[in-house]
């Protein structure tokens, strides 16, 4: 295979996985609460800030990593407990609220950590130039695919394998069925939302680490987050597999045959999948 | 029946309070309204030219001819039609009678055509798309800092007239400014002897992954250089994509003015020293005046200016200037602007900048720079050689240049065969004098 060719892909992979842990969570508190969180894009840009805090105070990638991830799980709990669940079932209150939410985060990252564009430092032992076959690439892009795999694999496990996953698939098909069977669904509402924050407070700091931070890129983000769970149907975690592996290559094959109209391309499955099947790929009807 | 009446008072009160500080304030007072993208991909750029404008502000302690001098900023988030929303806010509400700030290519042509019968100055800032001074002119603008094309011609003529390059891979943001840039090196490249300057453009600020762009830059084809045609969050990750696969080996990479700015460049690797672009202002100027613009700013905002903090407290200065020349008293917008376009700049840090009478654009040094690393590994633009006095026209006859079509995505051609000769025509020959010298 010609090596461009190879290239391509392997950007289209690397660009899946992190679409992947973006839309994954985001999917999943929609499946589960209806709730479309318009400050999942400002998650992203807080998770990867805190990384970049911590790469830059420790040098210590894996510790960010994790800073990031659970520190956003944190933040969205908390927001969960003290206002989201106060808006419940209400689609208008919900989007202010999240909206709200995403600008004071915006602006507050703005006054923290400035307006510069910044970059997760990635330690040389972690992103090491492998060559595969004659295909030189950067090791650290192989890390986040397979921190994009890991992630689908463990999300797949809890979500098919354990009491807890039962009862979240119960209450995306019959949310009051299983709160009178005795399940105590406020509680899983909020871990699962936390689980969702946690997943884009990973994405940001991988996607800070590769990519780079800056105000504003919060709502190109979210754009992405919304195309990427509209496509592959919304609460569907196969459907976000797919459509994260779809788009992927299509922005990669785009900015490589037809740069000028990439930003655009990614939008046309979105376009054909409304027009013919709304609920989108792997959604059920609503 | 109470409340109407408290609501009563209310008014009363507030009619009272606004009445007595229009009395209080009887001092001359010029509203200046500033708007530039504090967010956005060119955030670091905005933010450098609020630093730049409240450095001179502060050193004239915001009084100018007796005075006072109070700038309302306002945030376009890179948004052409925010941008033209806020300078609607700025008239009709707040009643400005200066407009300033400017950051990117497109917001000054967009706000430029909505100021156009507003009798009110435009002084862009940073905002380069030649025709603002050009196709688009009207009296009431004065851009004191730069057009697209003018360091870019410079520039690419070096290149192939002095270096001996022929083709250039140009991979450049999709709007007027990198249009601009692209353009004068084009016509400069050719001018020298260059054959190819293949293009490709992409989005602005939404591409967040260009390996696929890198990939696809043919190694084999003779390409003496990759030139990144772009500036801020994308050229940041477009170089750390272009080191990450290994390119810096195979295909030098070059800049236009904006790709290796400060700050942007720090967050760069330091595999890209050597980097050649081009500016009006360079990190190691040693003259007095930069000297002092730099410590001073370095004192202010703890870190180094850039040629956008530069562009923005010379501009600053005229505006202070030109308000000082009437007295503080700007009632008279025609003969406000004609005092900005007298005001003395020789003293610019940058180095000596007048005004062309008839477009109101500056005419300057250019300066060609390499990116290198300081003693503590820092990176920053090293200057190598000074062209003085270059124009917006550059070395071409204005009137065969404003013939020619704006530059845009497909003009001007990427092949020196594919351009009327005529336009490649120099009445002026651009001298190369050593940096420092």
């Amino acid at each position: 295979m010609d090596t461009r060719v190879a290239i391509l892909i392997l950007n289209g992979l690397t660009q899946a996985a992190i679409f992947f842990v973006l839309g994954s969570g985001l999917t999943l508190a929609f499946g589960l609460m209806r709730v479309i969180n318009l400050s999942h894009g400002a998650f992203y840009l807080l998770g990867g800030y805190i990384g970049y805090s911590v790469v830059h105070a420790t040098g210590n990638w894996p510790l960010a990593l994790v800073a990031g991830g659970l520190s956003i799980a944190l933040f969205g709990f908390l927001f969960e407990r003290t206002m989201l669940f106060r808006v419940r079932g209400g689609d208008l209150p919900q989007t202010l609220l999240t909206i709200a939410l995403s600008m004071i985060i915006a602006d507050v990252s703005l006054a923290i950590w400035g307006g510069h564009p910044l970059t997760l430092n990635v330690p040389a032992y972690l992103n090491p130039r492998v060559t595969i076959l004659g295909i030189t690439y950067p090791g650290f892009r192989y890390i986040l695919m397979g921190i994009g795999v890991f992630i689908a694999l463990s999300l797949w496990l809890i979500l098919y394998k354990t009491k807890l996953g039962a009862a979240v698939r119960a209450g995306v098909d019959d949310r009051e069925t299983v709160s009178a069977l005795g399940v105590n669904i406020d509680a899983i509402y909020s871990l699962v939302f936390a689980l969702s924050a946690l997943l884009v407070g990973l994405a940001g700091v991988l996607g800070g680490s590769y990519l780079q931070l800056s105000p504003g890129s919060d709502t190109t983000i979210l754009t992405y987050s919304l195309v990427i769970i509209i496509l592959g149907g919304m609460g569907s975690l196969l459907g976000t597999i797919v459509s994260s592996l779809i788009l992927g290559q299509l922005l990669s094959f785009g900015l490589a045959y037809a740069p000028q109209y990439s930003y655009f391309l990614i939008f046309v499955p979105m376009a054909i999948v409304l027009a013919i099947r709304p609920q989108g790929l792997f959604g059920t009807e609503v | 029946m109470e409340k109407t009446m408290l609501k009563k008072l209310f008014v009363l009160l507030a009619v009272l309070i606004a009445g007595n500080t229009d009395v209080r304030s009887a001092e001359k007072e010029v509203k200046v309204g500033f708007i530039s993208a504090f967010t956005g991909v060119f955030s670091s750029f905005g933010q450098q030219q609020k630093e730049g404008a409240v450095l001179a502000l502060e050193e004239a302690n915001y009084t100018a001819g007796g005075a006072k001098i109070s700038l309302i900023y306002e945030d376009d988030q890179l948004d052409n039609e925010q941008a033209v929303t806020k300078a609607k806010k700025l008239v009709v509400q707040d009643k400005i009678e200066i407009l300033t700030g400017l950051v990117s290519g497109d917001e000054g042509l967009s706000v430029g055509d909505y100021m156009k019968d507003k009798n009110i100055p435009v002084i862009p800032m940073y905002s380069a798309s030649e025709d603002m001074t050009m196709r688009a002119f009207y009296p009431m603008i004065v851009r004191a800092t730069w057009t697209g094309a003018q360091s870019m011609d410079v520039f690419g003529y070096w290149l192939s007239k002095v270096k001996g390059w022929k083709k250039i891979y140009a991979i450049g943001q999709d709007y007027s400014y990198p249009y601009n840039q692209g353009g004068g090196f084009k016509r400069g490249f050719f001018r020298g002897g260059g054959e190819e300057v293949k293009t490709v453009w992409h989005p602005v600020g939404t591409t967040s992954d260009f390996s696929s762009i890198i990939a696809s830059i043919p190694t084999d084809q003779g390409y003496n250089a990759v030139l990144y045609n772009g500036a801020g969050g994308d050229a940041v990750n477009f170089v750390k994509q272009y080191v990450e696969l290994g390119m810096g080996q195979k295909i030098p990479l070059i800049g236009q003015s904006n790709t290796f700015e400060k700050p942007d460049v720090e967050s760069m690797p330091a595999d890209i020293v050597g980097a050649l672009s081009a500016h009006h202002t360079a990190d190691d100027l040693a003259t007095l005046a930069w000297t002092k613009f730099k410590e001073a700013y370095h004192k202010r905002w703890s870190h180094d200016p850039s040629a956008a903090s530069e562009f923005a407290y010379s501009s600053m200065r005229l505006i202070l200037r030109g308000i000082e020349m009437q007295k503080g008293d700007i009632s008279d917008k025609p003969a406000l602007i004609k005092a900005m376009t007298q005001v003395d700049m020789s003293d610019d840090p940058r180095g000596p900048v007048a005004l062309d009478p008839k477009y109101h654009s500056a005419i300057e040094n250019v300066y060609i720079r390499e990116v290198a690393q300081d003693g503590n590994g820092q990176l920053y633009n090293k200057g190598l050689w000074t062209v003085k006095n270059v124009g917006q026209f550059g070395p071409y006859d204005p009137e065969l240049y404003l013939k020619q079509p704006s530059d845009s995505g497909s003009y001007p051609p990427d092949t020196r065969s594919a351009f009327p000769p005529e336009t490649l025509k120099a009445t002026t020959e651009y001298q190369y004098i050593p940096f420092g010298q």
